[in-house]
């Protein structure tokens, strides 16, 4: 089965901008405009993608792959000293 | 109403929203008729066999709080055991008792015919019958005082979200937190809405993706290799763990966001190094109950080597019994009795050889090696808890010693058998990277030990935020994916 989301640019730009914005607010330490726009462009990329023919488990694969970018952001230890 | 269902979704919101409405002393006949709506919505008729159970125990629970004669005390909670041991029996073991019966007359008699009786298997009736029986045995050695209010009680018993599935609360870690009153905070909403998600997750995404391949092989188990028997049944560890360890997360935050901590059911047991480590980690409330009810009593582990073992067995055979009317679940049972029994008499000879050798058992190279052996050994015990009948049994192993191979075509032949493409593939590694990552979620390893400030603490609101955004797409689109295909399962531990 050929990958919709890997065949096309656009989907793929999207995405990467989502992660990119993901990743930038992460490093950055930003406020949540940030985390909240990246949201907006994935939510925006998946619906476009599924309209385009991919499949839900392409779109959940995506989501799953943001949502372990997230967790592992999560601070661990003592915090800001 | 499964918990991966819509029903659910709108039920929970419901209840926990109309729970923080009402005042404190109307919230227990809340909790207690959203409990019994959610039971009988398997069966209207169920409701009769938990009211039996309750209303025994908590009549002989007085009984024994109020009289300081041994005999009359014992007298009430022999017949209790009774009582809801033999509904128990009944209802979950009667056709197995009577196939197993038919099977020995069949010995002497080969025109036997079967007997079956038309019975259902009231949905949780494991759980909810040990968690009473826990109370009883409680308040009989003066554990725990007896419950006068009985709709506490009756709260008790048919909490909603640990109902159906567990884990088994002991009265006093329960019933004290029903019975105060509970005040909104959001940290218990939040820890809550993180138990969700990763029980979503582990359920919606891992077990019911895991369960597509493990049922593909296991349907037809003649025509598989033994790497594909070995993949699905690793696959079913993954699956059954992350089905359980989903739903009772599903209990943890439901009950989280009322204010009720429950129990932790898992800890990591896939990370464990010994067997003995593995069921202290996997469904730890069953185990503490079987190690605190049954072994204990037998004399645990401060008599004779041999009597050890043989208890070891006794409590690992009626494990693998509580788990199904099955005699392969008695044969995993006994399966894992052995490991740890072996375990048991070797520890000291191991221990005595490696401080010779200067080897530290705990360094995580030694334990990762640890680690991987009893992953491999337990992979094949498994085989045990999946297969449908013994001779199923014989088949899986038979493939699983005789089939091997290498080279290209063997893999593409297990691949095939496995149902798996490049797409499933990248499916699976995401999941599974997915189910290595949501322990970090829930459980304080996420919460640092001191508050967060600055940049951090942006960094932690922000991801947390993330996290529930993804977490609910992640588990919408799997499991509409799973829905489409047909391949999304009840919870497998239900029918325990």
């Amino acid at each position: 089965m050929e990958s919709v989301i890997l065949s096309s640019p656009v989907l793929l730009c999207g995405y990467m901008a989502a992660l990119a914005l993901c990743v930038v607010g992460i490093v950055k330490k930003t406020g949540f405009w940030l985390t909240a726009l990246s949201a907006i462009v994935f939510v925006g990329t998946s619906i476009y993608a599924l309209l385009s023919g991919a499949s839900l488990e392409e779109a959940g694969i995506a989501a799953i792959i943001f949502l372990c970018v997230n967790i592992a952001a999560l601070p661990r230890g003592r915090g800001d000293k | 109403m499964n918990f991966n269902s819509i029903e659910f979704l709108i039920f929970l919101p419901v209840v926990v929203t109309a729970y923080w409405l009402l005042p404190f002393k109307a919230r227990w006949v809340l909790l207690l008729a959203a409990s019994l709506f959610f039971y009988m919505s398997w069966n209207v008729w169920l409701i009769i066999l938990i009211g039996i159970t309750t209303v025994t125990a908590y009549v002989a629970a007085i009984a024994v709080s109020r009289t300081d004669n041994v005999k009359l005390r014992k007298a009430w909670l022999i017949a209790t055991l009774v009582i809801c041991l033999g509904i128990l029996i009944f209802f979950k073991y009667i056709n197995f008792l009577l196939e197993s019966a038919v099977g020995v007359i069949r010995l002497f008699n080969a025109g036997q015919a079967d007997i079956v009786l038309d019975i259902i298997l009231p949905v949780g009736i494991s759980f909810y019958t040990f968690q009473t029986l826990s109370y009883v045995i409680d308040v009989y050695r003066g554990d725990y005082p007896a419950e006068r209010h009985f709709g506490y009680f009756a709260l008790y018993v048919t909490y909603f979200p640990q109902l159906v599935a567990g884990p088994i609360e002991k009265p006093g870690t329960l019933l004290p937190q029903l019975r105060t009153e509970q005040k909104l905070n959001s940290d218990d909403l939040l820890e809550g809405g993180k138990w969700l998600i990763s029980g979503f997750f582990r359920k919606c995404v891992v077990a019911d993706f895991c369960g597509i391949f493990v049922n593909k092989v296991y349907a037809d188990l003649g025509s598989a290799n033994a790497l594909a028997v070995f993949a699905a049944s690793a696959l079913f560890l993954f699956q059954i763990y992350n089905d359980f360890a989903g739903y009772s997360e599903i209990a943890l935050g439901s009950a989280r966001l009322m204010g009720v901590k429950l129990t932790h059911n898992f800890e990591k047991p896939l990370t464990s190094a010994s067997f003995t480590e593995f069921f202290r980690r996997w469904h730890i409330t069953l185990n503490q109950w079987f190690t605190q009810y049954v072994y204990i009593p037998l004399g645990g582990s401060r008599c004779g080597k041999w009597r050890r073992v043989l208890n070891t067995m006794i409590v690992f055979a009626l494990c693998g019994l509580w788990h199904g009317a099955n005699w392969t679940f008695v044969l995993w049972g006994l399966a894992a009795g052995v490991f740890v029994s072996i375990e048991s008499l070797i520890r000291r000879p191991v221990r005595a050889f490696c401080n010779e050798k200067g080897i530290d058992l705990q360094s995580p190279g030694v334990r990762f090696i640890r680690q991987i052996a009893v992953f491999m050994l337990f992979v094949p015990c498994c085989i045990l808890f999946r297969a449908q009948n013994v001779a199923e049994i014989g088949v899986a192993f038979t493939r699983l010693f005789t089939a091997w191979g290498f080279g290209g075509e063997y893999f593409a032949a297990a691949f095939q058998s496995l149902g798996m493409d490049g797409g499933r593939l990248i499916m699976l590694a995401a999941s599974l990277a997915g189910m290595v990552l949501v322990y970090r979620l829930p459980r304080g390893d996420s919460s640092p030990s001191l508050p967060l400030s600055g940049g951090y603490a942006r960094v932690n609101y922000n991801c947390t935020a993330a996290v529930f955004i993804y977490g609910a797409l992640a588990v919408a689109f799997c499991w509409l994916a799973l829905l489409a295909g047909s391949d999304v399962s009840g919870f497998a531990y239900f029918q325990f």
